[in-house]
């Protein structure tokens, strides 16, 4: 088993006695992993990274990091940590330069060490320019970039993709995905949305209302959810569902020309096909829907 | 942790980049010295007769100081404090600086640095303009000879010190507030508040000595310290206990985000903060409270001399008799004294040769400082010591202002309504009182008892006063109404003691006196006895000794005739038991009977400019008026103007006009001579202690009239200035007799 980089113990937290935010939370990161921390908005996913970057304090239960209490390490241990907190923070009248000078300062690195990672996000053509001229998907890479300098072992980074588009939510990822594969950062990352995060991950941790609910590799999680969703565009979808309900019990109607079924696995579907041909069914689109998602839509509910 | 510390202010120095921080204190800085240099240069340096031993550069450092102290400082700390935290509560940079490798300390105050760095530099930045704006005006227009040029660094250093101290209480609370509260509004809304409330607190003198922006608003408007000394005043001490609570509370507030988890969430941080608090408020409360000075084991009057005049005595006088008390010689502009006798609490008389008095407050075992500087025309007296509130205090016997039962009193309005005026009265009375015991010096001193104590009584006897003129007016327009006395107007009557000795040096009380035994012997007035003889049949004592002295001497000084005054003196000289008050009036008789009207004017000689010599004898079967000036007094010379103007009138008439000039610096006559009228004889006797020993000369400007006989007819003239001149002199030369 490879070492825990993250070990959360029993960790609870609340700002009031009756109101509990976090309750009886375990966590293990393994080292060399990108973790993703699910949850939906108020979950207390943000909490857990405020707690873990003992920016909160006072709570249950304990947090190791690097296999020493946190405690003890602050705030030297973000010398070996890069973490980005409802993101962006960045001083929005300095340039990305000048961003980038703080963390030098405060981590007392070289300043040479800039440009390599403004060359890593892809910034290095913007040092110049005042962040709050920056595009929000510029302004989230020179937040990642500030997290990169001084070379992180650990990156912690708290919905690093939140209000992004498509193509910087892409960016992003793939970023991420090369820092751990070309440096081997383990990577920390809280998001709400499965999808954004699910194609990167090697680990998942699930939580809902303070609880955790799910932790395991991205495999374990696959296997919980082995339900196969399939949604079938046709017409006269009600009259096509009684002909189905026949063979598969499970089959609802979404809409007038759309119904949905639940196949046992993946493999089944060349069968249902087989069948709807069979049975006449005309069929304009057959479209497999993420499990996973609705699994945790289900979990998260 | 310093190197952290170091790395957090490298930090915050990228961060204030572009924030205006630095700029606005450089404007701040700069627009009282810029505004004070326009003004100045416009309405020319108002402040020159105020001159002595004053620095030229300090003057113009100090004279703008409370625009920066009362006003544009704290306005730069609201803003640059709220601007600071706001740069990370804008950018979420709180929390990026917390996952940092760096303390929450040195993030806290190393911001708190670079704001003091901030007023620090804005200070200094204040002084230099000043100091070159000085310069600059020193360049454009001539400056009063009489300041002094040389560059006072030492005491502006000091000063700056101070005003930086002041301002760490308004600083470190601002700074709290902004770093708590992530909105900017309230830390400015409160901020601004704060300060008007000072701005408007301050005319209507609410003493606000605990309040922090007073701290600033003292420091400012004592830049040279207080009256006693110590390095820091207590307003400075307060700001650096305050600044240490707010300082604690705001970082704990941040450190663990909340009132709650700062302040009761652990019993340990409850205990340091109660620990914290308590100290505080234990030291600030030891420094708000005002406090009396001990008194001295010994009774010393001592002093510095600071003249272009030799002073060679100094004495020390009772005020009602003007006896002598102790004559002070002064040694290498020095003098010292030390009291044997016991000394009743009340004014005393300080006398410098015959140039300048002041009275002050003393009693036995105190140790009184007093520095006296005299300049040309114009002298100042300061006392120090044991007596500095007391001292201090303008008003003896309360406020001075408007007094509403007054003026109602006055224009006799609702004389019928007693019990309004009793409570009226009695409500006034109260006001001073309230008055008095405020008054604090920026040290913090207050007054002693037997000080408080007489002023209360003198203030009583204010008060009686205008009960009395109250009756008084009652008697003539509503004589049927009987008047039931409240409670509250007995006590007041019943106050004041009509044999306190304590108050016979204070006038107000020996009127009292007078009219409280006319009125309560109306029937023996009416049959023919004086005033005198009321007095002299009091009890044996001091207290009558001092009552009849007093009144003697008055009438002798009302007396024309010298029969009179012989006569009064010797009936009731002989009822005084005390012989050194009998020679004073013996003398103060002889030296006004010297020069009534009719006895000989003692000659003595002159000279002019050109050295020629004048006796009166030369001037014989003509009137001549004497005008005696000194160079260094401003009201002579305010009589000039109108001395020039008579003389002008009445050149062809027989009387000759002469100016006699008693200042011992006869270089300064000289100079004056060259810009005065040649018309007028300009003399200046061969000696000057004879001319002023013969006509008693203890006052200037004094005018003398001698008759053509070479008598004296008027030894104290009226001044050319009054009205009445032109009728007397008209009347002497027999000119208005159509």
């Amino acid at each position: 088993m490879t070492a825990s980089i993250i070990e959360i113990k029993n960790l609870g937290f609340s700002y009031s006695k009756n109101n509990p935010i976090l309750k009886n939370i375990n966590l293990n990161v393994p080292k060399g992993s990108i973790y993703g921390f699910l949850g939906p908005n108020g979950a207390g996913k943000s909490t857990t990274m405020q707690l873990l970057t003992d920016i909160l304090q006072d709570h249950e239960g304990q947090i190791n990091m690097f296999g020493k209490a946190l405690k003890e390490q602050t705030p030297q241990i973000f010398n070996r940590i890069g973490a980005l907190v409802e993101s962006p923070a960045l001083y929005l009248h300095l340039t990305g330069f000048e961003n980038l000078k703080c963390i030098t300062s405060l981590k007392s690195i070289d300043e040479s060490r800039i440009p390599e990672v403004l060359k890593l996000v892809g910034l290095e053509t913007k040092s110049d320019l005042k962040a709050k001229k920056y595009s929000l998907g510029m302004k989230q890479r020179l937040a990642i970039a500030m997290t990169l300098l001084g070379d992180p072992e650990l990156l912690l980074l708290d919905e690093p993709v939140n209000g992004l588009d498509p193509s910087g939510i892409t960016e992003v990822r793939e970023l991420l995905v090369k820092l751990n594969k070309e440096l081997g950062l383990t990577i920390f990352i809280s998001s709400h949305l499965l999808s954004e995060i699910e194609k990167m991950c090697t680990h998942v941790g699930i939580i809902h209302q303070g609880e955790l609910k799910f932790e395991g590799t991205m495999d374990e999680l696959a296997q919980r959810s082995s339900k196969h969703h399939l949604t079938i565009q046709t017409i006269d979808a009600a009259r096509q569902l009684e002909l189905v309900q026949e063979a598969y019990e499970n089959a609802r109607l979404i809409s007038e020309n759309e119904f949905q079924v639940t196949l046992k696995s993946k493999e089944e579907t060349p069968q249902f096909a087989q069948f709807s041909i069979e049975k006449q069914i005309p069929l304009y689109q057959m479209k497999a829907e993420d499990g996973l998602e609705n699994w945790f839509l289900s979990l998260t509910k | 942790m310093l190197e952290n510390f170091k790395i957090a202010l490298r930090t915050e120095r990228i961060k204030i980049k572009r924030s205006g921080i630095f700029t606005l204190g450089w404007i701040l800085a700069l627009i009282m010295p810029l505004l004070y240099f326009v003004i100045i240069s416009v309405e020319g340096d108002t402040y020159i007769d105020k001159v002595t031993e004053t620095n030229f550069f300090f003057n113009f450092f100090e004279m703008p100081l409370q625009g920066l102290t009362g006003f544009f400082l704290p306005l730069l700390m609201i803003i640059t404090a709220s601007k600071i935290a706001q740069i990370d509560h804008k950018n979420k940079g709180w929390q990026l600086m917390e996952m940092q490798p760096i303390s929450k300390f040195s993030i806290y105050f190393s911001k708190f640095l670079i704001l003091c760095i901030n007023i620090v530099i804005t200070i200094l930045l204040y002084a230099i303009a000043s100091i070159v704006f000085a310069y600059l005006y020193s360049l454009i227009v001539d400056v009063h000879p009489s300041y002094e040029m040389s560059l006072p660094l030492e005491a502006i250093s000091y000063a700056c010190l101070r005003i930086f101290i002041a301002s760490l209480a308004i600083l470190s609370f601002q700074y709290a507030l902004s770093v708590i509260i992530s909105g900017f509004i309230w830390a400015l809304v409160i901020g601004f508040a704060m300060l008007l409330t000072q701005l408007f607190a301050e005319p209507f003198q609410l003493n606000l000595r605990w309040y922090p922006h007073n701290f600033l608003f003292v420091a400012g408007s004592n830049p040279k310290g207080g009256l006693i000394d110590s390095f820091l005043l207590p307003a400075e001490w307060l700001s650096l206990i305050y600044s240490f609570l707010f300082l604690f509370l705001g970082f704990y507030w941040y450190r663990f985000k909340g009132f709650y988890s700062a302040f009761a969430k652990a019993v340990p941080r409850t205990i340091t903060a109660i620990l914290v608090l308590v100290i505080c408020s234990a030291t600030a409360y030891y420094f708000i409270t005002p406090k009396t000075m001990e008194p001295f084991q010994k009774t010393v009057v001592k002093g510095t001399i600071n003249a272009d005049k030799e002073i060679k005595n100094v004495y020390v006088r009772d005020l009602v008799t003007s006896d002598t008390i102790a004559s002070i010689p002064v040694k290498d502009n020095a003098f010292r004294h030390v009291f044997t006798q016991e000394l009743t609490p009340q004014f005393y008389n300080v006398v410098f040769d015959k140039y300048n008095q002041a009275n002050f407050f003393m009693s036995s075992n105190d140790s009184i400082q007093i520095k006296e500087t005299l300049f040309g025309k114009k002298a100042t007296v300061s006392v120090l010591g044991t007596r500095i509130s007391e001292n201090a205090q303008e008003v003896f016997y309360g406020g001075s202002d408007f007094s509403y039962v007054s003026y109602q009193l006055e224009n006799n309005m609702k004389l019928a309504d007693s019990e309004y005026y009793m409570e009226q009265i009695y409500d006034e009375y109260e006001e001073d009182l309230s008055k008095l015991k405020s008054k604090i010096s920026v040290d913090h001193i207050k007054a002693r008892p037997d000080f408080l104590d007489r002023s209360k009584k003198l203030i009583a006897v204010k008060f009686i006063n205008k009960w009395n003129s109250y009756l008084k007016k009652k008697e003539i327009y509503n004589p049927d109404i009987a008047i039931a006395l409240t409670p509250e107007m007995n006590d007041l009557l019943n106050s004041v003691s009509y044999k306190d000795e304590t108050l016979l040096s204070d006038p107000l009380y020996i009127d009292f006196i007078k009219n409280y035994l006319v009125n309560s012997n109306k029937v023996a007035i009416e049959n023919g006895t004086t005033k005198l003889e009321l007095i002299a049949d009091l009890d044996e004592g001091t207290f009558r000794d001092k009552m009849l002295f007093s009144e003697i001497r008055t009438q002798l000084n009302e007396s024309k005739k010298i029969a009179q005054r012989d006569s009064i003196y010797n009936h009731f000289s002989a009822v005084l038991n005390n012989d050194s008050y009998s020679k004073i009036l013996d003398d103060t008789r002889k030296s006004l009977n010297k020069l009534s009207r009719g006895q000989e004017a003692l000659d003595f000689i002159s000279y002019d400019k050109d050295g020629k010599e004048y006796a009166l004898a030369d001037f014989k079967g003509k009137y001549v008026l004497i005008d005696s000036w000194a160079s260094w007094c401003g009201p002579c010379k305010q009589q000039e103007p109108f001395y020039v103007k008579k003389m002008t009138k009445y050149k062809k008439e027989n009387i000759v006009f002469t100016s006699m000039n008693i200042d011992v610096k006869k270089n300064d006559w000289l100079e004056d001579l060259t810009e005065m009228n040649k018309e007028i004889l300009q003399l200046r006797p061969k000696n000057i202690n004879v001319f002023s020993d013969l006509y008693n000369i203890d006052s200037i400007p004094r005018f003398i009239l001698i008759a053509p006989d070479g008598t004296i007819d008027d030894a104290d003239f009226v001044r050319p200035s009054s009205n009445a001149f032109d009728d007397l002199l008209d009347a002497k030369l027999g000119l208005n007799l159509e």
